[in-house]
This record gives structure tokens, sequence and C-alpha cells, in this order.
């Protein structure tokens, strides 16, 4: 130590520090001993007895002083030896109790290799990383999985010991889990390597050739819903198995073999299951069955698709038949609420039992389309469905019932190709309903306008408004025209006029007819007072449409008013001044259309309780020879008696050919026009193209027929409004 | 029409309104309009989730934190100790939470299933080949985190001993920290005649910066002779010889005389 300087004051005395370099091998030999006599100590269970502290500094000792590796091989020997012994006890154990006692002895070689750890805690933290050899757990588990583990005689019998045991616990014994949790734990510990080879792997084979057989057996003796909960619990019990005392990375390995085996392999045959496949549980509204089918289903590639395509081919038969059924095509009412519930049976289906699932929701909408524009007529039927509704169907019903109700209609109108044929009839009977005053709720004629405005467009709904208009407008102007002319008009008939703007409402040829004096005069003058604030408008009086009500004596003084039609009333008018006339008379006197007259005289003549008029020949049709006489003893119970009005049917052959033929005819400006506008952006653009994008542009209506289309181009080149490419047949260009 | 009216909105009902235009007379004759004017008030409530803002809580002085100073206080307090450690000869009180809190090596000591942890020998257990000064420096940074009782020494030598045993101890009870401590300290007091066993030393413990320190002070220092002259230097041929070779040449790396080199080799052949 350096001198001089005062006297220093030390509170105590350190050593020189020495760099101990005690090179004894000896002293490292019986260093050792003392350490190989501990681990054998705490092998043997007796390790309270040993100092921590004393072994510690020992090994400590030996690192220091350069015997790392002396202490490292030791170490290794010794566990290899201990294991060894420990490997003989376990083979020798018998029958049940070999798991247990390889349990327990896994127990303590790790209670043990922990406390050999801590001793040689020093040598694990400075010699092993230096010369990379494996850390002292480490090492202790790969021993015991190289001499134990994968001893011969104990690697067989332990994974056959535990195959045995799930086997019987599948087939419904009960068995030790927790051992079972502890055996597989200690694999997982070993290496997730150890676990998959010595125990995963073949588990997963025999568990795949057991679900093989048992699904085979099943398969024979159940019907589709029975196998499905089988193989839904089987599902369930080896997910409970994984969860309790297996590696929570086995679930998906082993939840992806039972759906191979229960439910891939057999998925054709389940579901084309003859009188429980998946046909039958839809018809029977199955939901539980349904719902397990999905859910099983749904875990298996393509096992979704399976169902919806096999749903699907159902749907589009059964629909099919139902729109080709020509029973069901005589009451067009019925025909559509036949649709609606089968919409509604599926939407019910789907939303319970696939959990509103888009895909089948998709698939659904696909099949309605397809079949509901296999019958040509369907857009006609929508329509009177609707006009049924709102005649009398939706009588009572609350504001929320109406909605439901119109939407579903809605529904339905999406799926037509054919909006515009829908368009025609809606009109032609909103027309009907609005001039005979038999709607049941303004309010739900209206909201069903501002669905189809809100689906379509403010086109597609301009002119159905303009028809309410015009009715409103003309209860204005008659109670004008009475407030203004009452004097004039004093004892005569009273008239009340529905006047209709043309283009608005549903075109109707109408040969004018007589109308009697009475009637002329009134009508005179208020074509006179109509024309004095209306000037420049043309009015013609629609006779074959409206009502009248006439009051009528009979032969013994019973009064009655009868409420007829235009027609009905200009015949009954005639017989005012005879008592008798031949067909021809009233044919000449009314000039009212053959066919019409025909009807309206049958009416008159031959229904039961509303014969008026007699007739002679006593026949039901109407022939050009009869004769009509003024019925003196008809009779009725109600002083009020209406003599059949016309109601809203279905077309009969011919009408329907000339309501088909005005909608293929608006069509083609349509469609002339969607060209020009096509053209007008892209100048040039082939044939095919053509009639793509115009179909893509007039979807939302109806489908063009690229024949029309083809012979619109040839029309539009004629008038110069396009013209074809020289060299390139099938290229146009667009003519400014 | 009514005068007022009130409507609620909501997702399913988004609208509200009458489905025709009213006539002119009509609203004329109901004594609505005046002055030519139609006054239309609409209150609108909207009801919203309510919305909360985490305010900002207003500062508080945080109290500074006193845990340092109660463990501080634990140290040989008899009280509350339940083991003490017997270092030739010397007693020291202490908790055994305390120190396997901050050793690894205590805690497997101290609650691991051999005799220690138990309360046989009446919860005694001795500790061999540590100085009791130095222990009580060990114990006093397991406590504190600080290595202040070594303020004491005056004596550079005797500091620099001091730090060397603290050294060890805290490798040997792998208390991280001070290991690192002490290394620096070290480093800073790297001397000629204290070069190589310090040098020695850090190999034998792993201390990468020290070794480096010292090589580094080796590599520069125009005192070679000196160096080769102590004590620590000798002893460091004999113990390990296989390291003065790798020490040589990563001297030689930094060395930029050769001819020094060429010096000392040849001094060294003795």
């Amino acid at each position: 130590m350096s001198g001089g300087g005062p006297p220093k004051k030390r509170n105590f005395k350190i050593e020189l520090f020495k760099h101990r370099v005690e090179l004894d091998p000896k002293y490292a030999e019986r260093t050792w001993k003392v350490l190989e006599h501990a681990i054998h100590e705490i092998y043997n269970h007796n390790a309270s007895g040993l100092s921590f502290e004393e072994l510690y500094r020992s090994a400590y000792n030996m690192v220091l002083h350069k015997y790392g590796e002396k202490l490292y091989d030791g170490l290794e020997r010794t566990m290899t030896w201990r294991l060894k012994e420990i490997s003989k006890s376990i083979e020798a154990a018998q029958g049940g109790l070999f798991l247990e006692e390889l349990n327990a002895k896994w127990m303590d070689h790790n209670k043990a290799l922990q406390m050999i750890r801590d001793i040689l805690m020093y040598m694990d933290r400075t010699y092993v990383p230096q010369s990379r050899r494996t850390p002292v757990h480490e090492l202790g588990l790969n021993l015991w999985r190289d001499h134990i583990i994968h001893s011969p005689m104990i690697h067989s019998r332990l994974l056959d010991t535990l195959l045995d045991l799930i086997h019987r616990e599948r087939m419904g014994e009960m068995i030790n889990r927790g051992l079972m949790r502890s055996i597989t734990k200690m694999l997982m510990d070993l290496g997730a390597a150890v676990y998959q080879d010595d125990f995963e792997k073949p588990f997963l084979d025999v568990t795949a050739s057991f679900y093989s057989g048992e699904s085979q057996e099943f398969i024979e003796c159940c019907d589709c819903g029975n196998y499905l909960k089988k193989s839904e619990r089987r599902l369930n019990e080896e997910m409970e198995r994984v969860s309790h005392y297996l590696d929570a990375g086995t679930e998906a390995k082993i939840t992806s073999v039972v759906e191979k085996e229960m439910i891939a392999n057999h998925m054709h045959r389940l579901v084309h299951m003859e009188n429980s496949g998946l046909v039958n549980m839809l018809v029977d509204d199955k939901y539980d069955d349904l719902a397990r089918m999905y859910n099983l289903f749904r875990r298996v590639f393509d096992g979704l698709s399976t169902i919806r395509d096999v749903m699907t081919s159902y749907l589009r038969e059964t629909g099919k038949q139902l729109v080709t059924d020509p029973e069901r095509l005589k009451d067009p009412v019925e025909f559509v609420q036949r649709l609606l519930n089968e919409k509604d049976k599926h939407d019910k289906i789907i939303n319970v039992a696939f959990g509103n699932d888009k895909t089948f929701q998709n698939a659904l909408n696909s099949s309605f389309e397809y079949f509901i524009n296999l019958n040509n007529r369907s857009p006609e039927f929508i329509s009177l469905y609707v006009d049924d509704k709102l005649r009398k169907g939706l009588k009572g019903a609350t504001e929320e019932d109406v909605e439901v109700i119109l939407d579903k209609v809605m529904m339905l109108f999406r799926y037509l190709q054919e909006k515009d044929v829908f368009e025609k009839y809606y009109k032609q009977h909103l027309a009907k309903r609005l001039l005979s005053g038999k709607t049941v709720s303004d309010d739900a004629e209206r909201s069903m306008i501002v669905k189809l405005k809100t689906e379509c467009g403010y086109q597609f709904t301009s002119k159905l408004e303009g028809m309410f208009t015009d009715m409103k407008t003309s209860q204005d102007t008659m109670i004008d025209f009475y407030a203004k002319k009452s004097e004039e008009l004093g004892d005569g008939p009273t008239l009340d006029v529905h006047i209709l703007t043309t283009g608005s409402w549903p075109t109707q040829p109408c040969p004018p007819c007589n109308l009697p004096t009475e009637i002329l005069a009134i009508c005179d003058k208020f074509r006179t007072y109509y024309l004095g604030t209306h000037s420049g408008r043309r009015l013609t009086w629609q006779t074959n449409m409206g009502t009248a009500d006439i009051k009528a004596t009979f032969g013994k003084g019973q009064k009655h008013e009868l409420n007829v039609s235009t027609y009905q009333m200009c015949v009954l008018m005639l017989f005012n001044s005879t008592d008798g006339l031949t067909y021809k008379d009233i044919e000449q006197d009314t000039a009212i259309p053959a066919s019409d007259l025909k009807r309206c005289l049958q009416s008159l003549a031959c229904v039961k309780g509303k014969n008026v008029l007699r007739k002679e020949p006593m026949s039901k049709d109407i022939s050009e020879d009869d004769t009509f006489y003024f019925n003196d003893k008809f009779t009725s119970k109600l002083v009020k008696v209406k003599i059949g009005t016309v109601v809203a049917q279905k077309e009969s052959e011919p009408e329907k050919q000339e309501t088909r033929q005005r909608v293929e005819e608006d069509r083609k400006p349509q469609i002339e026009a969607a060209i020009v506008r096509i053209m007008k952006s892209r100048r040039v653009l082939d044939h095919n193209s053509i009639v793509a994008e115009v179909t893509k542009q007039l979807q939302a209506r109806f489908m063009p027929n690229p024949v029309v289309i083809k012979k619109r181009i040839e029309s539009l080149i004629e008038r110069e409004f396009l013209e074809r490419d020289k060299a390139d047949r099938k290229l146009y260009r667009y003519l400014a | 029409m009514d005068g007022s009216t009130s409507r609620v909105f909501s997702q399913a009902f988004p609208a509200w309104g009458h489905l025709r235009f009213m006539r002119r007379r009509e609203l004329e004759e109901m004594g609505f309009v005046r002055d030519d004017r139609l006054t239309i008030e609409c209150v609108v409530n909207v009801v919203l989730d309510p919305v909360v803002t985490a305010g900002d809580a207003p500062e508080l002085d945080h109290p500074p934190s006193n845990i340092l100073g109660h463990l501080a206080g634990l140290l040989g307090d008899k009280g509350t100790a339940d083991v003490t450690l017997v270092v030739r000869g010397e007693e020291f009180a202490a908790h055994r939470a305390v120190l396997a809190m901050r050793s690894p090596v205590f805690k497997a000591a101290l609650y691991g299933p051999m005799k220690e942890s138990t309360d046989a020998n009446a919860g005694r257990v001795a500790i061999d080949g540590v100085e009791p000064a130095v222990f009580r420096a060990l114990l006093h940074f397991i406590y504190t985190d600080t290595t202040a009782a070594m303020d004491d020494l005056d004596d550079d030598d005797d500091t620099a001993q001091m730090i060397m045993h603290l050294l060890e101890a805290a490798d040997r009870y792998d208390v991280e920290r001070l290991k690192l401590i002490c290394e620096l300290m070290l480093c800073k007091s790297i001397a000629v005649d204290t070069v190589a066993a310090t040098l020695a030393m850090a190999d034998q413990h792993h201390c990468q910066k020290l070794k480096e320190a010292c090589i580094e002070f080796l590599a520069t220092s125009k005192k070679m002779e000196g160096v080769m002259e102590s004590q620590g230097y000798k002893k460091m041929k004999l113990s390990c010889p296989s390291f003065m070779v790798d020490l040589w040449e990563i001297i030689g790396r930094k060395m930029t005389s050769y001819s020094v080199i060429l010096n000392i080799y040849a001094r060294d052949k003795d």
C-alpha cells in the first residue's frame, strides 16, 4: 500500500483481492463429488438435508476456476444414469399403473431438475452460453425425452395406452382425465415436435379411421336429421376433450378430421337423402334440423354452396310448377298470394335457420326472379293482386299492415323483368278503381305510388300521379259548375263529371253512342261551361265508362233506384217511349257497338234478380233476333238495385294480345333513345357492345330483345342517325 | 289542420307531412295568413346520447416517492428480520423476501427445498468465501440500491480493492446492477500497477466493458514495462496462458508502433 500522508482512519480491513488461480485438479474432482452426491440425494427425495449455499458455492468455484466443462459433463452423465434407472422402473409397471408411474416419475424429475438448475445457476449463466451448450433445464428435458419417452420399451406402450384410453372414452367409459392432462402436458413441455410426432399425428390418424367407420355405420341406419344430430354431438365431444386434456393447438386439427369424415365425405348423400334430406326439411319447415345442417356444413369446404345449390334448384322447380300450372292461373290474386306465401316461408327459413346469410338471400332472389319471369302474365297478375287489395283486401287494416303488404308486393315487383308491362296494367287498373270510386284507402294508394317512385323513378309514376290530380280537379270543377249554373239547370238530371287528361289515362278508343235527350242537354251545358273557362281544349265523352242512377217505377207501383252503366242507361231510357224493342232497334237507336251491346243487354235481361228487361226467347245468350220488353214483374228486396258494373278482370285473349302489342310498340322508341344516347357519347361502337350497353341501360324496365335492337339500329341508319363503317360491317358510327 | 302538432322522428319514420298540397283558398280562410305572410314555427328537439369528455384533472402536486427510504429503513432492522446471515462470525439480520427480490441466488437458497429455507438451525445461514465488510456493502446495495457504504474509504487503493471484492460478490449472487456499477468504477481507475490484475478478474467474471477498457489502456499507454513488472501480470501469465496470446493479438491490432511490439515481445520472452 502507498505510504506517506496523514494516518488514515479505517473502519475495516479488506484483504488484498486475490486472483484465485488454484489449479489443483484434485480439488476440482473433490468438489465434483460433492455435487454428484447432492444430485443423487435430490433424486432420492433427500433435498431438505442439503445446504444450498454450500452446493451453489461449490459449483461457482468450479466454474470460476475453469472447470465448467467437467461440471457440465458430470451433470449430463449423472442424470443420464439416473434416468436409465427410472426407465426400468416405469417399464416394470403393470397394466393400468404404467401411466401413473410415468406421471409420478415425471413430476419427481421436474422437481429435481428445478433444484439442480438452482444449484448450477452460475454455470448456466456463464459457462453454458459461452460454450454454446444446452442450458440445464432444457438438458434435463431432452434427456428425459431421449431416455424415457423415446426408449423402445416405453415409447410404443405410452402411445398405445393413450390411444386406448381415448378410444374407451369415445365408447362411453369414464377415464382419468387429470392423468391424461398431465401426460399430454409433459409431451408439450418436451417440445411441440415431441407432442406432435409421438402423440398428435397418430392420434389424428386413429381418429380419422374411427370416424370413418362410425359415419359409415350411422349413415346406413339414420335419417338425415338424426345423422346430423349425432355428428354434432361427436364434434362437441371432441372439442370438449381437447379443452380438458389435450393441447389447445389440437382443436383445429381434430375438428377438421371429424368434419371431413362425418360431414364432407357424406355431404351429397345427406343432402339428397330420400324422405329426410334438405328438400324435405325445407318443405316441412324443420328449422332446427336446417340450422344444424347449416352450422355443420359451414365448417367444410363447399358445404354451404351445396346446400345453396340444392335449395336453388328446388325453388326454381317448385316456382316453375307454380307459375305454369294452369289451375293456379285461373285466379290471379290467389296466384300472387301463393308466391308471397312461398317468399315468406323461405324468408323465415333463411332468417331463423340460416342466420340471415346474404348468399342464401341472393339465391332466393335469383330463383324467384327466374321463375316469376317464366310466366309472361306475372306483371299483370301482380297488378291485379294490388288492385284486389286496394279495392277491398286492405279494408280495416292499420297503417302498418298496409305498409307491410305493399312492401312485400314491391319485393315481387323487383323480380319482374318486364316492369313496363306492369306499368301498363297498373295504369289500367288504377283508372278503373278511381273512376268507379272503389278504392279502400286514398293513403294506401298514395303509399303504393311513393314506393313505385322510389323503385323506378319519377317517370314511372308521373302519369299515375296525374290521374290522382285529375280526380281532385274534377271534384273542384263540379262544385264550381253547380255553384255558377244552378239556376240554369233547374230540375234536370244531376251530372257528375270526371275530366281525364288524355296523356295520363290509359287510352281507350271510344266510338260515341247516342245519349238520351235529357242527358244531352245537361252535357252540352257542361261542355259550354268548361270550354268557357278552359279555351283551346277538346272534350270527348267516354260513353263506354260511367254510371247512371235511374228511378224506375214497375208494374205494381214499386219504385226502385237502378244503378247502371252509361250504355245500359241509354238502352233503358228507350223504354220510356215504348214497351218492347227488337235488338236491331236498340242497336240502331243507341249506336252502341255490338259486343258491348250484347254484354249490356245480357246483364239487363238474363241475370236472375236483376232482370229489369224481359227477353224473348228466354235463352241465355243474346242473338240479333231477340226482342226485349220492359219487365213489369221485376221485384227486388232492395230499393237500390245495382246492375252489373264493370269490374277489372284478367283480360281475354284478344285484349291480352292488344296490350302486349302496345307494350312492344312503346319499347321501340325507348330502345332507339338508348341507342342514340350511347352512340352520341361513344361515337363509334361495334354491334355487340351496343346490344350490351342498351340492355344495361334498359334492364331496369324490361329486357330488350337483341333482334329488336338490331331492327332499331337499321331504322336509325335509314333515318341517318347512324351509319355503318365502310370497312367493318359490325361497326357503327354516330352522325351528328 | 291543427294549429300546432308535435311528431317524433326516428329511423323507422323519418318523414312526416301531408300527401296533398293545401288549397290556397282554404289556407286563407283559416286565418293563419297575416299581411300576406304565413309563418310556420318549427321547434326541433334533438336527442343525443350524452357526450362525456374526459376533463383534465386538476394538477395535484404528487408527493415524491419514498419507498426507497422505507426499504433502506429495513436494513438491519432486527424486529422484522426473519433470517440471520453469518459471515465469518459476523452476523447480519436480513429479510428473506427482500433478499430473494434482489438476487435469484438468494431466492433459490431461501425459498428452495433445501436446508436454508427451513427454520432448522434457527434461521441462520452460513455464508462462506466473502469478507464481512464486503458482505455489508453488498447488503447495503441490496436494500438501498446505492454504493454509499464505500464513501467511507479514503484510501484509493482500499477503494479499488473493495470494488473488486464487491464485483466478485455481485457476480456470485447475481446482483447485476451492482456488478455493472463496480465495473464502471473500475474502468475509471485503471492504473499501471493494477491493470493486469483487473484484466484477469474481468476475464474471470465476464465483465466485457472492463476487459475492453483494460485492453485499451494497455494498447495506448506507454508504460508497458511498468505493467509487465506488476505482480498481477506475472500471475496472469501463469494462470491463463491462452488468454495471453489473445491479449497480445488484440493489442497488436491496436498498437501503432511496430518496434514497440517487438520490444515488448522480446522482453516478455524472459
